[in-house]
């Protein structure tokens, strides 16, 4: 009782433990997380000062903090607002999530706080978290600000321009209507900072002025110009404006802005009046044409679309800029018929330095890894900060795939350098994809989906590397994406099912004994292999559910035996991650209470890579499992790295050879001399053993002769239902009384 | 005490956070401050012999990269909409506002504020330019946040129509 009341304190302080991580993690984080239920919110963590602070303020004394939760409508109106979309996300059962934006409170006449609602759905639970992004809120208004400032000083500029032509254009006209000559109004105009040019409906040149001369570059001796600008004007306008031509061929009035080229061939923007001179009678004689030179204007807005697409914290361009820039340049490359190279990038384990060093230092390294992404391209090349740990290099016109390779080569090695904090340093690697157009896509979307299944391929592979699409791996990591979603449903979909596959025992004591196989039944992809998905359940931590599905189907199949007479034992395969988790050894009392079976009739099978994990901790959890009462089996030895010592060291009370050694029986003297000295060493140790894969008579007449003790495969039986099973049993021990439950199952 | 959510909207720079402290604080800054997200100021006003409570949703103004959250004006009673009488674009600006909001909330009163009319050698607006946004001219006042010309008057007029649209309701 007092060992029970232990163990029960043990976990509610792991618990304990877990809560004040997370409390302190979002404390660190600055954000005050609430779950929200029935019109309360509560706080899930300790909350911070300011927040404690502003919502005291916001509601009416006394009734700041009142038991019954919090009641953030009230204390914020613009949350209230904001509750309208943030249930719907919470009404819905998905993973979606929805931000309010930013919006300021201040606290007091000195201070402003910039916050940003967030709300999501986390298994069963409505959250809403209220994120304190005052830090980072002040890079991003200089750049709004240093934008709008642009745009508004280019505002005025545009408008005073086009006021001025405006001015002009009437002032020519009177002059025009007063009949005077040619030359009155060339003196009139000679000094005008405004190119000004008169021409006949044909474009044949009347007048034009010094400002005309500088603009265009004319040189001396081709004053007048020649060629009929008001030619080149449309011509150059009219991407633009296609109505252009029918607007002067009817004599009407036209303004606008293009881009023209100078005798030079130099680029230029210029704002374009272009209004008709009429006679008395209201024919057309000519055209007046104002033009000023805008390019100054023009690369100003250039630098607020620079502004407004930069990464505040990289100061690298944005997903947005990157979505343009990848429709252009892809555009681009389809005229020419050239290739364009694109590489994803991902930091590696980004996240736990984030969450470990908190968000500052995490900035420092995305900021450092920027500046070395830079320094290992090429001017033209293009970086782009996507959000997050992610990356996007565009490599416009390149040769071959082996030519993206070598520029992810130097990518990774420039990336590979410490990177050095105030009190630690530490290593960074990129884990990388590349997608070349067109081979790989021909359309953007596609283009960046290869790159990021690529990118998502050299993670799977171990990280810190590259890897190139291909339509192959392409399938398969949507294969795997597939899987990794259908698993999280399997559970509760009920997909899952376990086979069993009898162990007999060779020596005179027989007994009923199985290994419980799980099997995935999917709704799309039919039966997935263990070896498809249990890698992927790991990464994804969803063993520990499956695991303890396993622990308890496994217990009630135990259970079903006993009631039919048998009492079996049942081997359940246990990964590392269950370990880690800490609560293996509860889940396992637990489904033993649950079905009321013996311990002895579980068997836990585990592998030797659980070793290399915290082994001290590894060590108690099988002890207590042992002190339960269930058997510690260890699965594929000799696959690994065989330590003996563990042997030792740990309750192992079988030991299971793998079936690559048995396959080679009995003629491969090396596995041979391997089985024979496992099954020896381990009876010296007291340990048992079982060899599982056993296909031929010579494989077993061999292990007989070796009095191994126990063995396992298709010489014998299949994986096998349970109903299948119990129709087994029956047909080689059939029970007469239920009450004998000690059958043997022997071969003989 | 009745209280009225009510929002500034409009182009960037045409000064909605300058009426707004204007208006609550009494204080104007000639400097450009840019709004990012919303921020929200209260301020009672007597409406005949009601005190209404101002709930004020400064709202960032709309430029080439930022477009109207229209979920900010949900709940609204009424919309303080803003241009600049020195800029015509600012004009553009809120004829869009007026299309998305006469769409999603046909019956939010809305009064036109046109800003800086202290600059009256810069102005560029005509009355035909105002009359396409086609607003009733008793709700429409010509403001100065730098000389408080008219600030409390069109705010007022705000909240008479919130009250209105209240009993109608």
């Amino acid at each position: 009782m007092a060992a029970e009341n232990i163990k029960s304190l043990k976990h509610n302080l792991a618990l304990v433990e877990q809560g004040a991580l997370l409390s302190n993690l979002f404390l660190r984080l600055d954000i005050a997380i609430f779950e929200y239920d029935n019109g309360v919110f509560c706080a899930l963590s300790s909350l911070p000062d300011w927040f404690d602070n502003l919502y005291c303020q916001q509601m009416a004394a006394g009734s700041g903090l009142a038991n019954d939760g919090y009641h953030l409508e009230e204390a914020f109106p613009f949350i209230e607002n904001f509750l309208f979309d943030a249930k719907k996300i919470w009404q819905k059962n998905t993973d979606d999530e929805i931000k309010s934006g930013i919006w300021t409170e201040t606290p007091d006449p000195l201070n402003e706080l910039n916050l940003e609602a967030i709300a999501m759905r986390c298994g069963e639970r409505s959250l809403l978290l209220i994120v304190n992004e005052t830090k980072h809120f002040d890079i991003r208004r200089k750049v709004f600000q240093r934008a709008r400032d642009l745009a508004l000083s280019n505002e005025r500029l545009e408008s005073s321009l086009y006021l001025h032509q405006r001015q002009l254009h009437l002032q020519i006209e009177d002059l025009y209507q007063k009949n005077q000559s040619f030359d009155e109004i060339q003196n009139n105009i000679q000094d005008e900072s405004t190119a000004i040019l008169i021409c006949k409906q044909d474009g044949s040149v009347e007048l034009f002025n010094k400002a005309l001369i500088d603009i265009y570059a004319i040189s001396k001796d081709q004053t007048p110009p020649q060629k009929s600008l008001l030619k080149k004007w449309s011509e150059e306008a009219e991407k633009q404006y296609p109505e252009i031509r029918r607007i002067l061929a009817t004599g009407q009035h036209w303004e606008g802005e293009f881009e023209t080229e100078d005798d030079h061939q130099r680029k230029k923007w210029v704002r374009m009046m272009i209004a008709p001179m009429k006679s008395d009678d209201d024919s057309l004689e000519h055209f007046v044409c104002i033009a000023n030179d805008i390019s100054n204007i023009k690369l100003s807005e250039r630098e607020i679309e620079r502004l407004i697409q930069l990464d505040p914290n990289t100061h690298l361009p944005n997903r947005r800029y990157f979505w343009n820039q990848l429709n252009e340049l892809v555009a681009l490359n389809k005229k020419t018929g050239t290739c364009l190279g694109l590489i994803y990038l991902d930091i590696d384990h980004f996240k736990q330095v984030n969450n470990e060093l908190g968000p500052e230092k995490g900035d420092q390294l995305l900021k450092t890894v920027a500046n070395r992404l830079r320094q290992s391209l090429k001017k033209d090349d293009f970086v782009a900060h996507l959000g997050g740990d992610e990356f996007a290099v565009i490599i416009d016109n390149v040769d071959d795939e082996y030519m993206m390779s070598e520029i992810a080569m130097r990518i990774q090695e420039n990336i590979a350098r410490d990177v050095v904090f105030d009190d630690l340093t530490m290593n960074v690697t990129l884990s990388m994809g590349i997608a070349m157009y067109p081979k790989h896509g021909i359309k953007p979307h596609i283009l960046v989906k290869n790159a990021d299944y690529a990118m998502y391929h050299a993670k799977e592979l171990g990280r810190n590397q590259y890897r190139i699409t291909s339509p192959e791996l392409h399938q398969k990591v949507k294969h795997k994406i597939q899987i990794e979603q259908g698993l999280k449903t399997a559970l509760e979909k009920n997909e899952f099912r376990l086979l069993y596959q009898p162990q007999i025992s060779l020596g005179s004591k027989g007994e009923f004994r199985m290994e419980a196989l799980i099997r995935w039944h999917h709704p799309e992809h039919g039966t997935v292999s263990p070896a498809d998905f249990i890698s992927v359940a790991e990464e994804s931590g969803l063993i520990i559910d499956i695991g303890r599905w396993v622990i308890e189907t496994a217990c009630e199949e135990a259970e079903k035996l006993n009631k039919a007479g048998y009492n079996a034992k049942v081997s359940v395969n246990v990964s590392a991650k269950q370990f880690q988790n800490g609560q293996l050894v509860s889940e396992v009392e637990h489904a033993l209470n649950n079905y009321r079976i013996d311990a002895e009739q579980i068997e836990l099978e585990v592998t030797e890579s659980l070793f290399l994990h915290n082994l001290e901790n590894i060590q108690k959890q099988l002890n207590e499992l042992k002190d339960l009462g269930v058997t510690i089996a260890l699965d594929d030895f000799g696959t690994g790295f065989s330590s003996l010592s563990y042997l030792k060291k740990l309750p192992i009370d079988i030991l299971k050879i793998d079936r690559s050694f048995i396959s080679e029986l009995p003629d491969n003297q090396h596995s041979r001399t391997i089985v024979e000295s496992v099954i020896s060493m381990s009876h010296q140790l007291g340990i048992k053993v079982i060899a599982e894969g056993i296909e031929e008579q010579t494989q077993l007449d061999y292990l007989k002769e070796l009095d191994c003790d126990y063995v396992q495969g298709f010489l014998f039986h299949a994986p096998m239902s349970s109903q299948d099973l119990i129709q087994l049993y029956q047909s080689i021990a059939p029970i007469k009384n239920k009450a004998s439950r000690t059958k043997k199952l022997s071969n003989s | 005490m009745i209280s009225k959510k009510v929002t500034m909207v409009g182009a960037f720079a045409v000064g909605k956070t300058s009426l707004v402290r204007r208006f609550v604080e009494s204080i104007f800054s000639e400097k450009y401050h840019t709004t990012i997200g919303v921020k929200i100021d209260k301020k009672q006003v007597q409406v005949d012999q009601e005190m209404v409570q101002l709930m004020i949703w400064d709202i960032e103004g709309v430029d080439v990269f930022t477009e109207l959250n229209t979920t900010y004006l949900r709940g609204a009673s009424g919309m303080l909409l803003v241009i600049d009488g020195t800029r015509e674009n600012t004009v553009d600006a809120a004829q869009k506002i007026l299309d998305t909001v006469t769409n999603s909330m046909p019956e939010t009163p809305v009064v036109l504020v046109v800003n800086k009319c202290d600059l009256k050698s810069q102005w560029a607006l005509t009355n035909g330019q105002l009359s396409r946004l086609n607003i009733a001219e008793e709700n429409i006042f010509y403001t100065s946040a730098k000389t408080g010309e008219c600030v409390e008057e069109a705010f007022s007029r705000l909240a008479e129509l919130t009250l209105g649209s209240a009993i109608m309701e």
